[in-house]
């Protein structure tokens, strides 16, 4: 039996490894700020009538301050990064979410369908009742995006379907989806822009999908309250 | 389907539940109304009143006597002639319903700055009294921002103003939204006479452009949310619809579109108006109102989708308990289908009905004048490109007079006094409506704040009804209040141009403290006032249930006859027993140009622990909208408590000495030329077994010595180590006679915000460095002292009984204990000298630096508010010491500066004073920096007041 200097020893070993392991840590209060943008041109089944939610969260990049609902979104002291997800179909925001990590990897579920309840009309002022908006038939991305790592040079790690993508601090990945038969086509923003403008000029669903490292902000400039 | 069968299928569900509500909330209710504030005030001499009518202009209808519907009684008019004013004399109202678009606020405004040039000719007063109603109150407002004409404006009395918007907005927002689905021009109501738009052709003007917009608006989606590059722009943020209707369609966007955003101008002369200014205002309005409607109908279009009958399922025929599946079905019909229309037809017309009831109020309201007025949105508007391109843009209001105004009075330090009177009722409608809350009904309690200055006041009146918007005008409590704000001279009229006929003294009375406002006593004395006056308050206890939190603070003003406070001093409440008492003893200046007293007593809502609060919206980035005073407001409930007072004279020394109940001036640091000079040769130097002949000198020991005449002296001088230092006493305010001002530089002034009374507004100690003794070494073992502080030259003339040669050495010893000044001499004492037949030395003559003399003051308000930065100034005085010159002045937190507290309490605000000085005295240089700590008392309250 390990003498219990030898315990010791072992754990202090254990605890070394897991966080050399762990990569960047977040020092003095910093954490880095990804934004996760999904717009789909056929997601809003239904116009809400109201649209003045409170938002979970707002920022503004220029200054890197961070404002959310509640103060259980406030990222916690070894918050080393932040993901924030924000759905949109027709201007309207379908879903937001705040997700601090302490540790990688984490995975955005883009897959698991949103649901937003609002009281609709129609265009003739029909009023449909309460009932959900979004149309996840027409939201087209088809993976979820695995968040792996941010190494010491703040560079983030995710993959995004078959492809891993790395993206250093004010970087962005952009791409799209439509539909072609049965099947979503992957639409890259240097090469295939055409092909989603005469999509969506035809009226074909569309979505698009912007990941962006808005870098490293501080924890102090987090604040309780968004409108 | 017909609107009158659904309105009264509407009007039966409603009056039901109605009675059903008003039973329940009869039997929940508190008793409505305040208690009424007996204390026999002092008639001044009237300063005339002009009354400004709601929405619509017309006087009679506002001010006169109630509708038949309503209880029977008399309007404001009625009850202002009861109390003595006279119409035409000193009582006049404004009527502005024949003004051309009377809901335009400018031509309103206009028309009321003429009757007020009506108003003082013909009474010659420089000062006027406003009393508005509902919209009257933002015309109000709109003419005191005109050049010139707040200072003839005395008290603003607002009943019921939409100060930020009203419910109305609520109800038209769903309305707005309803409008939203519907092509423009919104029908008017059966029944409402037909209206002029507020422009010519504003209905089509807004037909015409949803169309468009709505088909834009896709293109911008697709453009901007959809197929933008990364980032979108330079932040990754998404351009606004109008941006980008600004950067992709140039050509529609008109410059007229921006010339509705500009700030209200004056208009270059009253009453002319330049046309078509107004009308680009309203023209801006409807310009945004397109967009948020082109907007919706994209929306609607683009996810079109009705509620349709639910088929029947295919098996529904053949299912084996047929009863069971036919039932199941008609229970999806009711569901997805019937109760969803329903709900949906009774919350659209009880819209409607709203607006209706609305409109026959005021057939003069229209929905384009409501939405023009009274819809709080918050909007963004392109500004046009900034230097590089970038489009820029600033938001507005819908109604941006409402915005642009509450902002300037946020910072409004002078002017008239307004005060507020809101109401606060329980909403039956909202037991019908969802969405509708309690004190949402037309223009209630939160629609009314404005932000308030310190002498400014809400009054919030109740009950199940009564606090409405609409029963506020006929209410009795309002007429009392409004009756005694205009009989009631605030704290410190400096504008009051009317002598107040003087009366006799009041010598005792009793008066409600409430949580808000200050409840003001008035003390007049015939003569004018001098000698002295005691002044005793007696107090309840506060109840149980808010001792804990409640606390009674008073204060006494002297005033001279222009108004100008001549003294203030705070009254400590003491507690005895169950009572609180507070005593006075106030000395008054020995001449009549005193002329009353005002005595305040409020109760000070203290702060409740674990209180948060909401953040700024720095970095651009929105908080949640928290208004102080509503949060208090709302909070405090409105305590009310009763106390009694006791006025008499008293015979009292001249002022400023003892007997006052203030701490007295603390004595200043003496000049240098105070200090004495030099005494007689010997005689506070012989040593001897005896006391010393002076008293300030202390011998270090028993031991005799005597310098032989004939003795040499040399002087030598010593270095001397700046010391750190601990805090002397406080300078207070003193004569500052031969001093000369320091000043600095302002700039900025810094702006401190003051959570706790923890939070120190200068972080720099006291720190002083001044002579305190001298002490002498004879060299013959014998130490002498002198112990008397500025006294900055110190002579010895020794005495040696033996001879030889002695080192004699002064030190000068600062309050640290540190040496300023070393300075020596050597003595040779000839042969011969001797206990019978001692040799006396020359007189020893040394000086040492002085403090500089520096008096601090900070000027700043003794009361003060919630929510509002207070300002204050340093000022400071100073001398060139002895042997020295002043190098650098500086304050801290600066010479100007700005402190704001979140919460009600009693704070100190401190200000530091640094003088940095340069000595230099036999050849040595010395730089010492004295820092002076000034600090005042600042009682800080919440500006309202509840009944």
């Amino acid at each position: 039996m390990a003498s219990s200097r030898t315990r010791v020893l072992l754990v202090l070993l254990t605890l070394s490894l897991t966080l050399l392991n762990s990569g960047c840590r977040s020092v003095d209060g910093t954490f880095a700020f990804i934004l996760v943008d999904e717009a789909s041109s056929h997601a809003l089944e239904a116009a809400p009538v109201d649209d003045t939610r409170t938002a979970e969260f707002s920022f503004n990049p220029d200054t890197g301050a961070l404002a959310v609902s509640r103060r259980a979104l406030v990222p916690g002291p070894g918050a080393r990064a932040v993901i924030a997800y924000h759905a949109r179909g027709r201007g309207v925001t379908l879903a937001q979410q705040l997700s601090s990590l302490k540790r990688f990897p984490w995975v955005l579920r883009l897959s698991e369908p949103l649901r937003l309840e609002g009281e609709v009309r129609d265009l003739d002022g029909t009023y449909l009742g309460t009932q959900n908006v979004v149309n996840n038939q027409e939201r087209l991305v088809p993976f979820d995006l695995h968040f792996l790592g941010l190494d010491a040079e703040g560079v983030l790690r995710f993959r995004a379907g078959q492809e891993e993508v790395r993206l250093a601090p004010g970087e962005s990945w952009l791409v799209a989806f439509i539909r072609e038969g049965d099947a979503v086509r992957c639409l890259r923003w240097d090469a295939d822009w055409e092909a989603a403008r005469e999509a969506l000029s035809e009226n074909q669903p569309l979505t698009r999908l912007e990941v962006i490292h808005h870098g490293f902000w501080q924890r102090h400039k987090v604040r309780v309250g968004t409108r | 389907m017909a609107f009158g069968s659904a309105t009264r299928y509407g009007l039966a569900r409603v009056r039901s539940r109605a009675a059903l509500a008003l039973l329940v909330a009869v039997c929940l209710a508190r008793p409505a109304g305040a208690a009424e504030l007996r204390q026999h005030l002092p008639m001044p001499e009237r300063v005339p009143v002009v009354l400004v009518p709601g929405l619509g202009g017309d006087a009679r209808a506002t001010w006169g006597r109630p509708p038949e519907s309503r209880r029977s009684g008399t309007g404001l008019v009625g009850y202002l002639v009861g109390l003595g004013y006279e119409e035409g004399r000193d009582l006049f109202l404004l009527d502005y319903s024949r003004v051309e678009e009377p809901d335009c606020v400018r031509l309103a405004a206009c028309e009321l700055a003429r009757r007020l040039d009506d108003v003082r000719e013909r009474t010659g007063s420089a000062l006027v009294d406003l009393v508005s109603y509902g919209y009257g109150g933002l015309i109000c407002r709109y003419y005191l921002q005109l050049p010139g004409q707040a200072a003839g404006v005395r008290t603003l009395v607002m009943i019921s103003p939409p100060n930020r918007g009203s419910f109305s907005a609520h109800l038209l927002k769903v309305a707005i939204e309803q409008a939203r689905q519907q092509p423009w021009p919104a029908t008017p109501s059966a029944g409402a006479p037909a209206t002029a738009a507020s422009f010519v052709n504003a209905a089509a003007y807004l037909e015409e452009r949803t169309v468009a917009y709505g088909m834009l608006y896709g293109e911008y989606l697709a453009e901007t949310e959809l197929l933008g590059g990364p980032g979108r722009d330079a932040q990754g943020r998404a351009v606004a619809f109008a941006e980008w209707l600004a950067l992709a369609r140039p050509e529609l966007f008109r410059c007229w579109f921006l010339e509705g955003q500009l700030p209200p101008r004056e208009p270059p002369s009253c009453p002319e108006i330049p046309p078509g200014e107004g009308e680009a205002l309203t023209r801006a309005y409807y310009e945004w109102l397109a967009l948020e409607t082109g907007v919706h109908h994209y929306l609607k279009a683009a996810t079109r989708r009705t509620v349709s009958f639910p088929s029947p399922p295919a098996s529904l025929l053949g299912s084996p308990d047929l009863r069971q599946a036919i039932w199941e079905y008609l229970r999806t019909v009711v569901l997805k289908y019937v109760y969803p229309r329903a709900v949906g037809y009774v919350e659209e017309n009880w819209a409607k009905l709203a607006l209706e009831v609305l409109c026959a109020l005021n057939p003069r309201m229209t929905d384009e004048v409501a939405l023009e007025r009274l819809v709080p949105e918050r909007l963004r508007y392109p500004a046009g490109p900034d230097a590089v391109g970038r489009p820029t843009y600033h938001g507005l209001v819908a109604n941006h007079f409402l915005l642009t105004w509450n902002r300037q009075e946020s910072s409004r330090v002078a002017g008239p006094r307004y005060v507020v009177i809101a109401g606060r009722t329980l909403n039956l409608a909202g037991r019908l409506w969802r969405g509708v809350g309690d004190n949402d009904l037309v223009v209630e309690l939160e629609s009314t704040l404005v932000p308030l200055a310190p002498d400014d006041c809400l009054h919030v009146f109740g009950g199940l009804w009564r606090g409405n918007h609409l029963a506020l005008l006929y209410d009795p409590r309002v007429h009392r209040a409004v009756g005694e704000v205009l009989q009631t001279v605030r704290r410190a009229d400096h504008r009051t141009a009317v002598p107040l006929r003087p009366t006799s003294w009041q010598t005792h009375g009793r008066g409600h403290a409430g949580a808000w406002q200050p409840t003001y006593l008035r003390i007049t004395g015939e003569e004018g006032l001098d000698g002295g006056v005691r002044i005793t308050l007696t107090a309840g206890q506060p109840r149980a249930a808010t001792a804990a939190n409640l606390a009674y603070h008073a204060w006494a003003h002297v005033l001279a006859r222009d108004g100008t406070v001549l003294r203030t001093q705070k009254m400590s409440f003491q507690q005895r027993g169950p009572l609180f008492e507070a005593e006075l003893d106030l000395p008054v200046p020995g001449t009549p140009e005193c002329h009353e007293l005002l005595i305040g007593v409020k109760l000070v809502p203290l702060p409740r622990p674990g209180e948060g609060h909401a953040p700024g919206d720095d970095d651009g980035v929105a908080a949640p909208a928290r208004d102080p005073w509503a949060a208090a407001l709302l909070a405090s409930g409105g305590k009310s408590l009763g106390f009694s007072y006791r006025v008499s004279r008293v015979p009292f020394p001249p002022a400023g000495t003892a007997g006052d109940a203030s701490p007295g001036p603390d004595t200043p640091p003496p000049r240098p030329d105070d200090v004495e000079g030099a005494t007689a040769p010997g005689t506070e130097t012989r040593p001897t077994a005896e006391a010393p002949a002076a008293t300030n000198v202390r011998a270090a020991s028993p031991q005799t010595a005597q310098v032989p005449a004939g003795g040499t002296v040399a002087a030598q001088d010593a270095g001397a180590t700046p010391p750190p230092g601990p805090a002397g006493p406080l300078p207070g305010p003193a004569d500052t006679t031969g001093l000369r001002e320091a000043s600095g530089t302002t700039g900025q002034p810094p702006r401190i915000e003051v959570k706790t009374v923890r939070k120190l507004t200068t972080q720099k100690k006291e720190s002083r460095t001044y002579h305190v003794r001298w002490e002498w070494e004879l060299g013959d073992g014998r130490r002498l002292v002198e112990e008397e502080a500025g006294r900055l030259v110190a002579t010895l003339t020794p005495e040696y009984t033996a001879a030889g040669s002695y080192t004699v050495r002064a030190f000068s010893f600062s309050n640290q204990g540190q040496i300023l000044r070393e300075q020596r001499w050597t003595l040779n004492v000839p042969a011969g000298a001797g206990p019978d037949r001692p040799w006396t030395g020359p007189t020893l003559r040394t000086e040492t630096i002085g403090e500089p003399r520096v008096v601090v003051a900070l000027e700043g308000p003794a009361t003060w508010v919630t929510g509002r930065p207070a300002a204050f100034r340093v000022r400071a005085w100073v001398d060139e010491p002895a042997h020295g010159r002043i190098v650098e002045v500086t304050a801290d937190p600066g010479w100007h500066f700005e402190v704001l507290w979140e919460r009600p309490g009693t704070y100190a605000v401190a200000a530091a004073v640094s003088v940095k000085v340069n000595y230099s005295l036999a050849g040595r240089s010395m730089t010492f920096t004295n820092t002076y700590l000034h600090g005042v008392k600042v009682d800080v309250a919440v500006p309202a007041m509840s009944r």
